[in-house]
């Protein structure tokens, strides 16, 4: 099978700096160098899927579901599964970004990304809980759970599919990643395994 | 449109149902087609290597196809506008059992004499009244457990399934005093080899059950244990443990299924063809007969195929479609008596110890039936009318608690998200387990299956309408097997026990049978005892569909013992195939 290839990924070096994600700035500038034939054919860059400002408020939402989740990837996950598997979901991502944001600055002045953590939740609460009143029609829960489930996905699956960097998802919860066999002892052991970390590329 | 030439045996889908009477009639000299929606997926190709990774087929459920394919749409009562609804059964070549966990039990004698066993146990007590007051469709089936033994034999020894004996011929427990099921019906002889081994969450839910004075056993599996060959001559590696099981197809080749433990001795017999990605949209009939099933091959051309016995095997839920679309209704009853559980499980995290629940299959399991069947009869009555319930369940502990299928649950009283979500997963996650109830539904007059008026798949065919609420029986259930749960995990020291006291209702849970009842007489079934339709007697059904009532225990075994079952009939000439009344 073949994965996903040559993400192209950006968020705003403020807001990277802001979750100690610099090395993620990088990444994405050496996988636009390493595109090739096969990602070419994907939609041509970051700005046909989400703005800047978007994937900006979306940095600080994934941080906010899962602290930790930028620097592990997580962006870069969704960023491919907007790009694929996910395509259909981009304009639900454009819309509650947006919703998010207008609601920060009419509440709290600033855009979703550069308001308080305290701040953020409480308007992911208000989705989660259907009181954005301009997400009403859209079902703000269903989008809240989509996109917590994104979200976690980027943590917790393979890191080949760009999320879960060094393995820093798995690691949060212990999670060896795919193991062919398991012996009885370790099957029986009631303390934890401490089994090297791998992907399913190291199979 | 082209049409094909004719074949003896034309069989729609090709999953648990059809392995059986496919392979069967091949070998025995009928010219077998099968059209199987889905791709034909290998354990070489796909499995061996893409099957570690549950973003695919678990989070994405790549085998499971969406509503362009297989629209569901669910509703509690038929005053209400059904929505869409996931499905959730695999569509290959296999269908489900490649994906399912492989627990492979034979049902109750009594289950196949539901109504009269309710009867004599409850009917002069007014006890079960509530089942009556709910419409409750309850019903013997048309062949009695001890005319299937030979099947179930037949599958445990040809498909290949692990355990330990809990009853041969009334002797109970004869091997090993703790291990088999000393619960279950009288088999005839011994498996062909042992269950998968235990691991730790298994022994928590071993030691407890002992503690409380239970009858703790591993389940049955339908995973070879040691390599095995098959008298089909068919060999299968030792299972490895690893935990990509359930939602997966077996990298290693030892979940049996209809794809790995039949397909390839159907192929052998020379008379057997496989069209994998054929769409079947319906069953073409004149003057009571099936002639021809058109269907969408895999390059998107319409196709005739023509035969002189048909035989529906795709899942319940399709088969009914599929009928209802052909105008094929059998006298009203295609659709009624649809029966499924509630979803319905209990969790548990503990302080004290590991238990590194994604090392390993979800079908190590060690089950208790002491509250399946009427085996708890005596305490169920003193629980008075008003908590009273029939049946009941098997309680199993689940394992392969992988990190993508498991996230979501948490305790209550944890957030959903955020840095205290995160502290309780990398707290918990490695220190937790899920407990099963194999809850028995009963059938009920206004749960059934139709078309839906509005949703359509892309062939324009539309959508199956389930209809479906959870009734007193299923409440009372339960509530009184979450408290049984609870008071296993509390003896095993559990520092947190939640999950959801009272069930809801759902279009599908996997074990989604009936809606093509058999029966002994035409006008209260759809089918007689050998699946043959009553009103179109070349025309067949197998699969779950045809159960009367359902089960504490997991239904594919019976599945596959039914299509070994009708095979034999077909076979032998036990029926009629110009009149589904003269057997």
């Amino acid at each position: 099978m073949r994965y996903p290839r040559g993400a192209r990924f950006a968020i705003s070096r403020r807001v990277a700096m802001k979750f100690g994600a610099g090395a993620l700035v990088g990444a994405s500038v050496a996988s636009e160098a390493g595109r090739d034939a096969s990602a070419t054919a994907e939609p041509t860059g970051p700005a046909d899927r989400l703005t800047r400002e978007q994937y900006d408020g979306l940095a600080a939402l994934a941080e906010r579901i899962w602290p930790g989740a930028v620097a592990a990837g997580a962006l870069i996950y969704i960023d491919r599964a907007l790009a694929g598997a996910y395509a259909r979901d981009l304009a639900s991502y454009r819309v509650v970004l947006a919703a998010l944001d207008a609601r920060a600055k009419q509440q709290f002045g600033e855009r979703f990304a550069a308001v308080k953590g305290e701040q953020q939740d409480a308007l992911l609460r208000a989705l989660e809980a259907d009181a954005l009143g301009e997400l009403r029609a859209a079902n703000g829960p269903a989008l809240f759970e989509m996109l917590r489930a994104h979200v976690m996905e980027g943590v917790l699956s393979d890191p080949v599919y760009g999320g879960n960097r060094d393995f820093a998802g798995w690691k949060d919860v212990g999670y060896p990643g795919p193991y062919r066999l398991y012996t009885k002892d370790e099957q029986t052991s009631t303390q934890p395994l401490h089994m090297p970390y791998r992907s399913i590329k190291d199979l | 449109m082209s049409t094909l030439p004719k074949k003896d045996v034309v069989i729609v889908g090709y999953g648990a149902a059809a392995g059986p009477v496919s392979l069967e009639l091949a070998a025995a000299g009928y010219s077998v087609v099968v059209l199987e929606r889905g791709p034909h997926l290998t354990t070489e190709r796909d499995f061996q290597t893409g099957s570690f990774d549950s973003l695919r087929w678990a989070v994405r459920q790549e085998m499971v196809p969406g509503a362009d394919i297989m629209p569901l749409t669910f509703r509690n009562r038929a005053d209400q506008v059904a929505i869409p609804a996931p499905y959730r059964m695999a569509s290959a070549v296999g269908g489900s059992s490649i994906h399912w966990s492989g627990q492979s039990w034979r049902f109750y004698e009594d289950d196949f004499r539901l109504r009269s066993a309710l009867d004599a146990a409850y009917g002069k007590s007014g006890l079960a009244d509530h089942l009556a007051a709910d419409g409750a469709a309850l019903a013997d089936w048309p062949l009695a457990y001890r005319e299937l033994e030979p099947f179930y034999d037949k599958v445990e020894y040809h498909i290949g399934i692990g355990g330990w004996p809990g009853n041969i011929a009334g002797a109970i427990r004869p091997l090993r005093s703790d291990e088999g099921n000393p619960f279950e019906a009288p088999r005839k002889r011994d498996y062909p080899f042992r269950p998968l081994r235990d691991n730790a969450t298994d022994l928590v839910f071993r030691e407890a059950a002992l503690a409380l004075g239970l009858k703790p056993f591993h389940v049955p599996t339908a995973i070879t244990t040691e390599d095995w060959t098959s008298p089909y001559g068919i060999s299968r590696n030792a299972c490895t443990y690893c935990s990509y099981c359930m939602n997966y197809g077996c990298w290693n080749g030892s979940k049996g299924s209809s794809l790995v433990a039949l397909l390839p001795a159907a192929l052998k017999s020379g008379n057997f063809e496989l069209r994998a990605n054929a769409h079947v949209l319906r069953v073409n009939h004149r003057n009571g007969r099936a002639v021809s099933v058109t269907y969408i091959d895999g390059e998107g051309r319409e196709q005739e195929q023509r035969g002189d016995i048909f035989i529906l095997a795709a899942y319940s839920f399709q088969n009914v479609r599929l009928l209802l679309h052909s105008g094929i209704d059998g006298n009203g009853q295609v659709g009624k008596y649809f029966i499924n559980r509630p979803e319905f499980h209990v969790s548990a995290a503990f302080d004290d110890r590991y238990l590194n629940g994604y090392a390993g299959p979800s079908v190590q399991r060690q089950a208790i039936d002491d509250f399946n069947g009427e085996n708890a009869a005596e305490e169920k009555q003193r629980l008075g009318p008003d908590s009273f319930f029939v049946r009941g369940a098997a309680i199993c502990s689940a394992s392969q608690r992988l990190p993508l299928e498991t996230y979501n649950d948490v305790p209550p009283d944890v957030p959903r998200w955020g840095a205290g979500y995160k502290a309780y997963l990398s707290q918990y996650l490695n220190r937790y387990l899920r407990v099963l109830a194999i809850a028995e539904p009963m059938p009920y007059e206004d749960c059934f299956i139709d078309l839906d008026p509005t949703h359509k798949d892309k062939y324009g065919v539309p959508a199956a309408r389930v209809t479906r609420a959870v009734k007193t029986n299923e409440l009372r259930m339960c509530r009184f097997i979450y408290d049984k749960i609870a008071a296993l995990y509390r003896a095993a020291g559990a520092a947190k026990i939640w999950g959801r006291r009272e069930p809801i209702a759902v279009a599908s849970m996997v074990h989604d049978c009936g809606g093509l009842r058999m029966g002994a007489e035409p006008g209260r079934s759809a089918t007689n005892r050998y699946g043959q339709l009553w009103t179109m007697p070349n025309l067949f059904v197998a699969g779950g569909a045809l159960m009367p009532t359902m089960s504490g225990h997991n239904p594919t075994e019976t599945i596959w013992a039914l299509s070994y079952w009708q095979s034999a009939a077909i076979l032998e000439k036990k029926l009629d195939l110009t009149d589904a009344r003269r057997i």
